[in-house]
């Protein structure tokens, strides 16, 4: 409108110049108005002048042309350098427009020709435009947007108060306002030099496309739950593989680090478990190609794109008998056309251990090692079990002995990569090194990563590509043990005279040696992934719409694990074992697709062949009794005794899927998809085959002109899906009987025996998963709020079950599809900008899941599986024991001989739930489940100016599980125990805690324990440098954070973590590791 | 260009079609693993079964948990429990058995295990597809072998549970609908096997001398385990005979004389017997019947697993006394190895057992006396401290000192077990004799064994059961399944209550129910289309 009106003005002023000639208020009036549009209504007259110039003055060409024609020039000499040299080449026949844009065309100077004849001069002036830059919805001015001279890198960024300006080279100029969440503004400036921008919100992230199986879909067009990872999960977090980042941030997705080691990895079920005995892990997909072999270790968390998670039956069906699990999409970067950018992004910090057990205190050891004594009448002669106790009792001579196995962890990652290329080949190249050194002694984790991704159109019809990565895992060292540092007595020895590792701290307790002689081991633990994964897609030019991909992946993932143990590690004659595995795993696979738009008719129908197959190598060797520890692992064949294994498996899949995905004027929505797969471990008597089809609508309501009368409604769409989709993932071999071989000797020689191992069945096929799921996706109030609501029901049948057998039968065990699980559910996510302002805004992320797992039929008559634990209408992992009510005291030891006859006072008092007077079997009842009840994340980011602080926090509630932490009677005579846990005295007379009597746990209780837990994740605060700082820098970006992880977690539970997986028991466990915090400082940067 | 592409593709995807195809891309092939089908075809692979046979038998003392070995012994006339591992727990406070017992769990599954290998044997030589080659001697051989072991673990089963489910057959699919037999017909399945085993079983001469394979089980071994199930039958005639048939075979004599690697160090014929080296009848015990061979360090003997406990034998943790926890007494060879003395003999057994100069009761046999060998005292006898007698201290049999200087921790036991011997052939004989009421006979019978060890002749009168047990307590302690025997006899219950029970009431809750062990309730609880009757009380 402005520039409309402008424009009047001009041609009003042009009329009235016309009229008037007097030189001075022209001067005047130029001066002030600037000479900006003027020249535009100069009529262009013909002229002939001789003018050939070679360096002369700007004012000896002023004499030539007035000489020559009738022109004149008018101008300031203050203001205009007349003294300038130029060059006018011989110019004949031509216009004054012309010849005076040629004059000037290297100076400065600005000309307007006046009334015909008058040439008027002005200086030409770099112009400055300002403005404010605000909200269209809210009026708020907005911070942070870039501000660019379009076709140029140059630009400023608003300022805090949302105001900018910005110099223009001419009046031509055109501006381009940019910011994240908003749709991008360009204004012409036009002469104006204040421009006021309003920005409206980015509300179409739903023409966001997703990537979906064998394809992409555009999220307005989704009809299934895939849902999308937030970006901000995908970095800036310390994080040693992505599952890590991904726990409690998407609704339906429940990840449980049961270890914390370094490099180790985490448990993953989407939607709850369906399976009992196959794996409940996703099918991971990266890049278009089935992951088969290898683990989330060997995708880097800095290669990654974007994440998909798809949930419903629908969205999973296409991968048939693997998707019952969730599919996990993974893509990683590629290549853009344009300038190479180079990215460097770091972090490193220091780690230390949370949530610490701590052991009993040196005087707390004394005194329950003599209440032990007492407890199971036996005689007390010192204050300590062993002699070498004593004399460091006596000399008053303690150890920490969790102080001396962990020491201050450290994480550290580097991350180069350099994209970029043509319109016709582009690349994504980048290297990666990632260190973590363990919070205990000998634990470390060292990963080197490649990845190469090349797209390249050959023809415009062939687009031929690569993604190629190698990963390097490497866990070597021999390392502390946790477990019975904790256990060891206070009074032990850990060092000799020489200052080696006292071999037996509590000798002669020799069932526990020294906890850190595992750093006088050698070991290695290393696993490497080379992948390569190939493309031609072809789109014919005679149909249009058609397309062919043919994919073919390929991947070695070798694992190599060593250890040597000898005298200095508490081994007498030296052990070393090597063992090797190489998995070998292709697949090729064929896509075609076809998409046709017809009016408001759009189809795509996507049709898939594939085949892949999947073997495994193995081979160990075993050698002892070494003359000394000189040549550990590297000459096995000196060993006196030697033993060899090897094996091989091999699994093979062929599949066919086809799917159709049509809508109406993107309004209705309809997904049809079948998927038929052949898996080698089924059907040794029965198909082979199975086919898992599905259907899935959605309605975008928000699109219909109904609804535009509600003008705060951004987005409404209901969708409803219905599908079936398997689950293979059980060990091949598994329908054939069979004999494993074990060795006895005669004469002191050895034989080879075979004995019966395992009961095959022969008619096992795959478990189906069927459901439902409705979901509604909803945006309001400009974006303001937005989010999902899913509900879904499935119900898995033919369960892969590895069911218990009685005994007598003369297996334990044995697969078979039996049973069935429904898992019910329902999932929020939530998307709110609670408060924005020029400066600080505050969004809230919001996901909530809860799932109700329960088994509804096991062997077709109705009734519970006690031997296996599994009760009709309960869910599975259920815990099922006594209810503990207290301790038995001296005052109820009447009742307790007639309730309880083998219990003695300070044992564990167990409620009579069938109130017959009597403590048996029968009063064990279903107490909860290791399932929990609902899960959550809630993510607050706050920004500040270029300041943002991200803070994460996560929950799963309602978890029940067995805590091995309280078992411990049974060894404490002997050694220390937990702190906060407790135990019964005839003085004290606990009521939650028993005695320290050797066998006073015979019912084998398990002590289930409460195990749910909330813990602030992560908070990272950032600050990005402004881009106007970074051009003076010639730096593309740069962003700095400071990073903190597993900060503080609220939790009843009694042990080193809820989450964790803990082995209690006095042999080694590896992944017996304390929960960590890590704080690290990190960078971004940006050359371009 | 575009041709040569698309052609190109069009191979690719033919390929792949192809292999679509391709029926066997599909198919399974056992590449690293045996299958019953494949190697119970001849009699390389028989021998094999055989073997493994063996080696699910030998389990019972090489599995977890480490207290198992005291479940036999503790809470009976013999030993009390003073280091408890926490299985054997409810075997001394009886009131505490119930039908969740790790025990009686453990050692059911383990039968039914045994069992189990053992019909793959009988069923496959049965079938005429698998007899290619063999000859019917051979065949019956290995099917006596097969029956023998079987027998074994349903005798084992059936002294310690009652009557139990009898399978004859491998299982080839679920079965969840399992009943008890009565004893009766437990004990004549047993009879049958064992008549088989005796009839076609090799003797120990053809054993050691042309299969080379002592530990393989020989007729004599099927005899005196049908001698002792013709006890238990009732028929005491057929037993009696039975135990001539040893005796009379001329194989086995008792050991009278000193041999083997030991047998010019202090000693005596008893002790010979029990020093590692020694159980072998190629090693010169000529006693032996059955034994099961273990070897350090050897693949199938005993493999020295630092860290690792299991599988392997722990008789000797069980057994020997915790003396390294006495300063200045040092683990050696002559103390027997590293011990736990997870139990320790009654007092019945250490002071009540043994007369005056009977040789199972010399210091070779029964340790009694402790010598610092290291500090301040060194050479001088330890005079205990009355609490240090309880199990670091404490008198224990030699039968299981066994010492392994590279294994000083003792992670394992490598000394053979011997599982059948001529001494005890004298004994159930005597138990046959005096079931007939043959008192002569059974005084003869017990004096020839008496003499060996020189106790003093007993004459007729003297014979009672409880004699009878008292001599095998004496012969036998630490070697037999001391609970298995008393359940047999029925004296459990009267035997614990009078000679062992004054130890912290260990033993004297014990009740008549307490004779058969429970079923275990898992088993009850997963055979869910029939009842599985528990034993009564539990």
């Amino acid at each position: 409108m402005k520039k409309i009106l402008h424009n009047n003005l001009t041609q009003k002023d042009c009329v009235w110049l016309s009229n008037t000639f007097k030189v001075m208020r022209i001067i005047l009036l130029l001066l002030t108005l600037g000479l900006s549009n003027i020249y535009a209504t100069v009529h262009s007259q013909s002229l002939n002048i001789d003018l050939a110039l070679k360096n002369v003055t700007i004012k000896q060409a002023f004499e030539n042309i007035e000489n020559q024609t009738n022109y004149k020039f008018l101008f300031r000499s203050d203001l205009i350098n007349v003294d300038k040299s130029v060059n006018l080449e011989n110019t004949g026949t031509t216009t004054i427009n012309e010849l005076l844009s040629k004059l000037f065309r290297d100076t400065n100077i600005k000309y307007d020709v006046i009334n015909n004849n008058l040439i008027v001069l002005s200086p030409l002036q770099q112009q400055r435009v300002r403005g404010t830059v605000k909200d269209a919805n809210t009026g708020v001015t907005i911070p942070g947007v870039t501000v660019l001279i379009q076709g140029t890198t140059k630009g400023v960024t608003t300022g805090a108060d949302g105001k900018y300006s910005v110099d223009i080279p001419n009046a031509n100029t055109v501006l381009v306002f940019s910011f994240v969440g908003y749709l991008p503004e360009k204004v012409s400036v036009a002469g104006k030099s204040v421009i006021d921008v309003q920005l409206n919100p980015d509300i179409k992230t739903l023409d966001e496309v997703v990537v979906v199986g064998y394809g992409t879909q555009k999220k307005s067009d989704l009809t299934g739950s895939v849902t999308s990872v937030p970006q901000s999960r995908l970095k800036e977090l310390p994080v040693t593989n992505v599952l890590q980042a991904l726990q409690g941030s998407v609704s339906g997705v429940s990840v449980v680090q049961t270890s914390t080691v370094p490099g180790s990895l985490s448990n993953v079920i989407i939607r709850g478990v369906n399976s009992i005995s196959a794996s409940s892990n996703p099918l991971y997909v990266i890049d278009g190609v089935p992951l088969m072999s290898g683990s989330m270790n060997d995708i880097n968390p800095n290669d990654i794109s974007s994440i998909e998670v798809l949930k419903d039956p629908s969205s999973v069906a296409i991968y048939g008998t693997r998707g019952s699990n969730g599919v996990i999409l993974i893509s990683t970067k590629r290549g853009t056309d344009g300038k190479p950018v180079i990215k460097y992004s770091a972090y490193a910090g220091p780690e230390s251990m949370v949530n610490i057990f701590k052991p009993m205190s040196p005087q707390e050891y004394v005194r329950k090692y003599v209440t032990a004594m007492k407890q199971n009448n036996l005689t007390i002669t010192d204050s300590v079990p062993t002699a070498s106790e004593k004399a460091n009792y006596a000399a008053g001579k303690t150890v920490d002995w969790l102080k001396e196995v962990s020491r201050p962890g450290f994480i550290q990652d580097h991350n180069l990569s350099i994209s970029g290329g043509t319109k016709d080949v582009k690349y994504f190249v980048s290297g990666d090194i990632l260190s973590q050194k363990g919070v205990l002694k000998g634990y470390q984790y060292r990963r080197i990563s490649f990845r190469a991704n090349i797209d390249a159109n050959v023809t415009n019809w062939m687009t031929v590509g690569t993604s190629l990565f190698f990963v390097d895992n490497n866990s070597d060292g021999g390392h502390v043990n946790l477990m019975q540092a904790t256990q060891m007595s206070p009074y032990g020895t850990e060092y000799d005279a020489l200052g080696n590792y006292f071999m037996i701290p509590m000798t002669n307790q020799t069932l526990y040696p020294n906890p850190l002689l595992g750093l006088n081991t050698s070991v290695t633990r290393q696993t490497k992934n080379i992948s390569g994964n190939f493309y031609v897609e072809i789109k014919p030019d005679f149909i249009k719409g058609l397309k062919y991909k043919l994919n073919a992946g390929y991947t070695f993932n070798p694992t190599y694990n060593s250890s040597y143990a000898g005298r200095s590690a508490n081994n007498l004659i030296g052990s070393a074992t090597i063992s090797n595995t190489q998995n070998y795993n292709w697949i090729l696979e064929n896509i075609l697709t076809y998409d046709k738009t017809l009016g408001k008719h759009q189809i795509n129908v996507t049709g898939l062949y594939s085949a892949q197959e999947n073997k495994t190598l193995s081979n160990g060797l075993n050698a002892n009794t070494f003359i000394n520890d000189q040549l550990t692992l590297n000459n096995m064949g000196a060993g006196a005794v030697q033993t060899v294994s090897s094996g091989f498996t091999r699994n093979a899949l062929i599949s066919q899927m086809g799917r159709v995905n049509y809508s109406y004027a993107s309004k209705y929505l309809l997904t049809l998809t079948a998927r038929r797969d052949g898996y080698s471990a089924f059907g040794s008597a029965t198909l082979k085959y199975a086919t898992f089809p599905s259907v899935a609508l959605g309605w975008n309501v928000s699109n219909e002109k109904f609804m535009k009368q509600f003008s705060f409604l951004d987005n409404l769409k209901l969708r409803g899906s219905y599908g079936k989709s398997g689950n293979q993932a059980i060990q091949p071999y598994q329908t054939l009987s069979t004999q494993s071989t074990v060795q006895y000797v005669y004469n002191g020689t050895s034989a080879t025996g075979v004995v019966a191992s395992q009961l095959g069945n022969s008619g096992l096929t795959w478990e189906t998963t069927a459901g439902i799921n409705l979901g509604i996706d909803y945006m309001v109030l400009g974006g303001r709020i937005s989010g999902t609501v899913e509900w879904y029901n499935t119900k898995t049948s033919d369960l892969l079950l590895r069911r218990n057998l009685p005994n007598i039968s003369g297996f334990a065990n044995i697969m078979d599809n039996i049973g069935k699980t429904q898992n019910t559910g329902i999932e929020i996510s939530l998307k709110t900008v609670n408060f924005q302002t020029k400066d600080f805004s505050w969004e809230t992320n919001l996901n909530f899941t809860a799932n109700t797992n329960k088994v509804t039929s096991l062997y077709g008559d109705n009734k519970d599986d006690l031997g296996n634990k599994w009760f009709i209408g309960k869910p599975l992992q259920a815990v099922y024991d006594y209810q503990l009510i207290g301790i038995w005291q001296q005052s109820d030891a009447a009742l307790m001989a007639t309730m309880d006859p083998g219990a003695k006072v300070g044992d564990m008092r167990f409620k009579d739930t069938d109130d017959n007077k009597i403590i048996n079997d029968k009063d064990r009842v279903y107490l909860g489940s290791s399932l929990p009840k609902w899960i959550g994340g809630i993510t607050n980011t706050f920004k500040y100016k270029d300041f943002r602080l991200n803070i994460f926090i996560q929950t799963v509630q309602g978890v029940l599980k067995g805590n091995p932490a309280i078992n411990f009677a049974d060894q404490s005579l002997v050694i220390n125990l937990p702190e906060s846990v407790g135990y019964w005295t005839s003085t004290n007379m606990s009521n939650t805690s028993q005695s320290l009597r050797t066998g006073g746990n015979s019912r084998g209780y398990g002590y289930p324990s409460d195990a749910s837990y909330s813990r602030i994740k992560d908070v990272t605060l950032s600050y990005t440098f402004p881009q106007s700082i970074l051009d003076k820098l010639k730096i593309g970006g740069l962003s700095m954070y400071l990073s903190g992880r597993n900060l503080y977690t609220f939790t009843k539970w009694k042990g080193w973590d809820p989450e964790n997986t803990f082995t209690f028991g006095y042999t080694d466990n590896f992944n017996n590791y304390p929960n960590v915090a890590n704080y690290v400082f990190g960078i971004n940067l940006t050359l371009r | 260009m575009k041709k040569l592409i698309i052609y190109f593709s069009g191979i690719l995807i033919a390929s792949t079609l192809f292999l679509g195809c391709n029926k066997s891309f599909l198919n399974e092939e056992l590449k690293s693993t045996y299958a019953p089908q494949n190697t119970l075809k001849d009699s390389l692979g028989f021998d094999a079964a055989i073997t493994g046979l063996i080696f699910r038998f030998r389990q019972q003392w090489t599995g977890e948990p480490q207290g198992l070995i005291c479940v036999m012994n503790v809470g009976t006339d013999l030993a009390i429990s003073v280091q408890p591992q926490g299985v054997e727990v409810p075997y001394t406070n009886y009131a505490a058995l119930n039908s969740q017992d790790q025990g009686a769990s453990v050692y059911w599954n383990w039968a039914y295990t045994v069992v189990n290998n053992a019909n793959f044997i009988i069923n496959a030589i049965h079938d005429p597809s698998n007899q290619v080659g063999m000859t019917a001697t051979y065949r019956n051989s290995i099917e006596g072998e097969a029956r023998f072991y079987r027998a074994w673990a349903y005798n084992f089963l059936s002294i310690l549970y009652g009557g139990v489910p009898l399978i004859d057959k491998p299982i080839t699919a679920p079965k969840t609908d399992f009943v008890r037999a009565t004893p009766t017909d437990v004990i004549n399945f047993i009879i049958t096997d064992l008549l088989f085993a005796t009839t076609n079983c090799r003797d120990i001469d053809y054993i050691s001398n042309v299969i080379k394979r002592e530990g393989r089980v020989c007729k004599s071994a099927a005899q005196q385990l049908l001698a002792e199930v013709y006890i238990r039958a009732g028929k005491s005639d057929l037993a009696e005979a039975q135990c001539k048939n040893i005796i009379n075979s001329g194989f086995f004599q008792l050991t009278t004389t000193r041999y083997g690697v030991n047998s010019t160090k202090p000693g005596d014929p008893f002790s010979d017997m029990f020093i590692t080296g020694n159980q072998r009848r190629r090693q010169g015990n000529k006693e032996a019947i059955w034994v099961l061979e273990q070897e350090y360090n050897v693949p199938g003997g005993a493999i020295f697993q630092p860290g690792n406990t299991t599988p392997s034998d722990q008789h000797r943790r069980v057994w020997v006394a915790r003396y390294v926890d006495i300063t200045g007494v040092d683990l050696s060879d002559s103390l027997g190895g590293r011990g736990l003395a997870r139990m320790r003999l009654s007092n019945w057994a250490l002071y009540g057992l043994y007369k005056p100069n009977d040789m199972r009761n010399s210091r070779f046999n029964i340790r009694r006396n402790f010598w610092y060998s290291s500090g301040p005292k060194v050479g001088q006898k330890v005079v205990p401290n009355p609490a240090d007698t309880l199990y670091k201290l404490c008198p224990y049999t030699t039968k299981w000192n066994n010492y392994v200087a590279a294994d000083a921790f003792g992670y394992a036991d490598y000394k053979d077990i011997i599982m059948m011997r001529l001494g005890e052939t004298y004994l159930l004989m005597a138990e046959a004799q005096f079931n007939q009421n043959h008192l002569t006979d059974a005084a003869a019978t017990l004096n020839t064994l008496r003499a060996r060890s020189n106790a003093t002749p007993i004459l007729p009168t003297d014979v009672t059961l409880d004699f009878i047990l008292d001599e095998r307590a004496r012969e036998l302690m630490a070697e037999e399944n001391r609970r298995m025997t008393l359940v047999r006899t029925g004296k459990l219950v009267d035997r614990t209550l009078t000679l062992n029970s004054s130890y912290q009431g260990q033993g004297a809750g014990i009740k008549p129910y307490n004779m058969l062990m429970p079923i275990p309730q898992s088993e009850i609880d997963l055979n869910k289309n029939a009842t599985l009757t528990q034993n009564p009380n539990y």
